[in-house]
C-alpha cells in the first residue's frame, strides 16, 4: 500500500520531466531559427560526406544520437554552438574548448580535445552534416572559412 | 485515510527486524537473483557517487555537484521499514568517496580528502567544518575523483586518477605519441598512501606512491579478511578513433580489460605503456607506445589484474561481502558496481548493472556472475544518456543488506536476501 503511494508520484515526476525537456527544446529552436526550416532537412544524410567523420571522430563522445553523456560529454542536439555562428562552431573543432558549460540545465567541464588532423574540407562536411543532423541552422560552412579560423586563432 | 493506513505499515514493519523488511512490489525496478529483494530507500537526492552506512543504519551520500551549496546528503529511516524519513544536506565540498572511520566522516573533495567530526557520533549530521586530512591533491577535470580507503593500521590511501587518457603529447588527440616516460606517473595515475588521523598532509610532502601505472580507478577497498588492497580500473578509450588501422570498432568496445587489480607495495600495472588484453590473456604495449596490438614489450614487467572484465564497463564501486544475511556463496566474495560505458558507441553499451565475483582467499574464484540489473530501464543502452539510473556506489550494512545509490537522480536502494 504504502509503496503505491510512492510509485504515483514517481510516474508522475518522470512525466513532468519528459515534458520539460521537449518544451525546452521547442523554446531554444525558436530562439535560434531565423527562417523556416527547408525541406532538404528531412532527406537521408547517409551518403552525406559529413557522416563518415561524424562516426570515426564525434560519435565516441558525443554519441550516434548526439546526445553525449551525462556529466562527461555535452549534448549537440539544437544547442547555441551547433545552431550559433559559424566560426565559434568551427573553433571549437578546430582549436578545441577549455571551458565549464550549461546545456539543459547540466554541467560539464572535461575539456574537449581539438581536431587538427582533419582538412579543412572535412571540418566543414562534418560540421554541416551535424548541423543537419542535429541542429536547426541550415546555414552553410566553407573551407575557406576553416582555414581562416584555423590561422587566426591558434 | 492514508495517514491511517500508512501507519499500520508501519506498525507492521516494527514488529519484525532485519530481513524481514518489506520490500517494493517491483523491488524498485531492480532485477535480483531469486531470494533476493529490494527497497527504495530514497529517491532524487541529486548526482550521487559513494554511500556509506553507519552502524546504527545512518546513511550518508556523496554529490558529484554541490546541490543548493551541499555536496553530501544524510538519510535516517526513524519508523524501521527501511525507507529515510529524515534527508538532511551538509558538507560544502562535492565529490567521491565518503566514508566513517574512527568517529568521523572521511570524505573525498577532488582536491583533497577531509573529514568532518560528530559532536556525538550517533547524530545524523556532524558538527562544524571540515579539517584537511590529504591536500594538493591534481585535479585536473580529468580523473579527478579521489576515492579512498583505510587498512586498520592508521594508513588511508588515495586513489590518484591520471588527467589523460594515454598520456599522449597533445590530450586526446590523434597521431599525438605517448610521452616516455611518461610524467604525469610523478603525482598522479596510481594510489597513494597517507596517514590516517594527521591534519593537514599533501601529497608532496607525506604521500608515499604505493602502486603506480593505474590509469584511474574510482572503485577502492580494503579486504580486511584477507589484508589486503583491491581497485578495479578504467581501461584506456578510444583505440578504434585513433588507431583505426589496427583496431575495428568491435574490438575497440572490448578492448581494453578493466583491471580488477590487487595491490602490493610497489606494485606497477602498466598505465600508459600497457594495458590488458582480455582477449589473448596478457598485457599488451599501448599504440601510443610503438604496440601493435600483439607485441608485449615492456609490458611482461608489469603486474597482471587478477580478474578482467570487458572494456569501458567503468567499475565505479567495489565492496567485500563480510555479512551473514546473504546465503554462504557470497560470503568474502566482490559486489562491483558498473556505472556503464559511453566508449563502446556505435555498438551498444554495457554494464549498467552491478556484479558479483566469488573469492577463495585473495583470488576470485571462477566466473563473475551478474547480481543487480534494470538500473537503466533498458534492454539495450544504446547511448548513456538514455539510461534512467546508472549505479555508482556501493556499501553494506550493518545486518549486511547491500546499498545501491544512482548516479543520474540519486536513487538509493537496499538490497536484501529474504529466501
Amino acid at each position: 500500500m504504502k509503496a503505491n503511494i510512492i510509485l504515483i508520484p514517481a510516474i508522475l515526476l518522470l512525466f513532468s520531466c519528459a515534458g520539460k525537456t521537449e518544451k525546452g527544446k521547442e523554446n531554444e529552436s525558436v530562439k535560434v531559427v531565423k527562417e523556416p526550416p527547408v525541406v532538404e532537412q528531412q532527406a537521408d544524410l547517409s551518403d552525406h560526406p559529413g557522416q563518415p567523420l561524424y562516426t570515426q571522430h564525434c560519435l565516441p563522445c558525443h554519441q550516434a544520437d548526439g546526445n553525449g553523456v551525462p556529466g562527461m560529454y555535452p549534448p549537440i542536439v539544437e544547442t547555441k554552438w551547433v545552431n550559433g555562428d559559424n566560426k565559434t562552431l568551427i573553433s571549437i573543432v578546430v582549436h578545441g574548448m577549455d571551458e565549464e558549460i550549461e546545456v539543459n540545465g547540466e554541467f560539464y567541464n572535461t575539456i574537449m580535445a581539438p581536431l587538427p588532423h582533419l582538412s579543412d574540407q572535412q571540418v566543414s562536411d562534418v560540421l554541416n552534416y551535424v548541423r543537419r543532423q542535429f541542429g536547426s541552422s541550415t546555414e552553410k560552412i566553407t573551407p575557406e572559412e576553416v582555414k581562416i579560423v584555423r590561422e587566426n586563432e591558434s | 485515510m492514508l495517514l491511517f493506513t500508512f501507519s499500520i505499515v508501519i506498525f507492521a514493519g516494527c514488529s519484525k527486524q532485519g530481513t524481514t523488511l518489506q520490500p517494493d512490489p517491483d523491488n524498485g525496478g531492480l532485477l535480483l537473483p531469486d531470494g533476493f529483494s529490494a527497497l527504495v530507500v530514497a529517491e532524487d537526492l541529486g548526482p550521487g557517487r559513494h554511500i556509506t552506512v553507519k552502524e546504527n543504519g545512518d546513511i550518508y551520500v556523496s554529490l558529484r555537484r554541490l546541490q543548493d551549496g551541499n555536496g553530501a546528503v544524510a538519510l535516517r529511516d526513524t519508523s524501521g521499514d527501511g525507507r529515510a524519513d529524515i534527508t538532511q544536506y551538509f558538507g560544502s565540498v562535492s565529490g567521491t568517496g565518503i566514508e566513517l572511520h574512527n568517529g568521523f566522516l572521511y570524505y573525498g573533495a577532488d582536491s583533497m580528502v577531509v573529514r568532518y567530526p560528530f559532536e556525538n557520533y550517533e547524530d545524523l549530521l556532524p558538527a562544524g567544518n571540515y579539517e584537511i586530512i590529504a591536500g594538493g591533491l591534481t585535479d585536473e577535470r580529468q580523473h579527478a575523483a579521489k576515492p579512498f580507503e583505510f587498512d586498520g593500521q592508521g594508513n588511508m590511501y588515495v586513489t590518484i586518477g591520471a588527467p589523460a587518457n594515454a598520456c599522449m603529447e597533445q590530450m586526446r588527440t590523434k597521431g599525438s605519441p605517448g610521452m616516455d616516460p611518461c610524467p604525469l606517473l610523478e603525482y598522479a595515475g596510481g594510489i597513494w598512501r597517507f596517514r590516517e588521523d594527521v591534519v593537514g598532509q599533501t601529497q608532496l610532502e607525506d604521500g608515499y606512491r604505493y602502486s603506480t601505472g593505474i590509469r584511474h580507478a574510482v572503485a577502492l577497498r580494503w579486504n580486511d579478511k584477507v589484508g589486503k588492497l583491491y581497485t578495479v580500473q578504467h581501461g584506456r578509450d578510444q583505440l578504434h578513433q585513433f588507431f583505426p588501422e589496427l583496431y575495428d570498432t568491435e574490438q575497440s568496445a572490448e578492448l581494453p580489460a578493466e583491471e580488477f587489480l590487487m595491490l602490493d607495495d610497489g606494485a606497477d600495472f602498466g598505465w600508459p605503456y600497457c594495458y590488458y588484453d582480455q582477449l589473448q590473456g596478457k598485457k599488451v604495449l599501448a599504440p601510443e607506445y610503438g604496440g601493435d596490438g600483439v607485441e608485449t614489450g615492456r609490458c611482461e614487467a608489469k603486474t597482471d589484474p587478477v580478474m578482467a572484465f570487458p572494456g569501458h564497463i567503468a567499475p565505479n564501486d567495489l565492496v567485500f561481502y563480510h555479512g551473514t544475511q546473504f546465503p554462504d556463496k557470497y560470503h568474502n566474495g566482490a559486489f562491483i558496481a558498473f556505472h556503464g560505458s559511453w566508449n563502446r558507441a556505435p555498438e551498444p553499451q554495457e554494464g549498467y548493472n552491478i556484479i558479483f565475483v566469488p573469492f577463495d582467499g585473495q583470488l576470485p574464484l571462477g566466473n563473475w556472475e551478474e547480481f543487480a540489473d534494470g538500473f537503466s530501464q533498458l534492454s539495450t543502452v544504446d547511448n548513456p544518456g538514455d539510461a534512467v539510473h546508472r549505479p555508482c556506489g556501493l556499501a553494506t550494512g550493518p545486518d549486511g543488506s547491500l546499498y545501491v545509490v544512482d548516479s543520474r537522480k540519486g536513487k538509493v536502494w537496499r538490497i536484501f536476501y529474504s529466501g
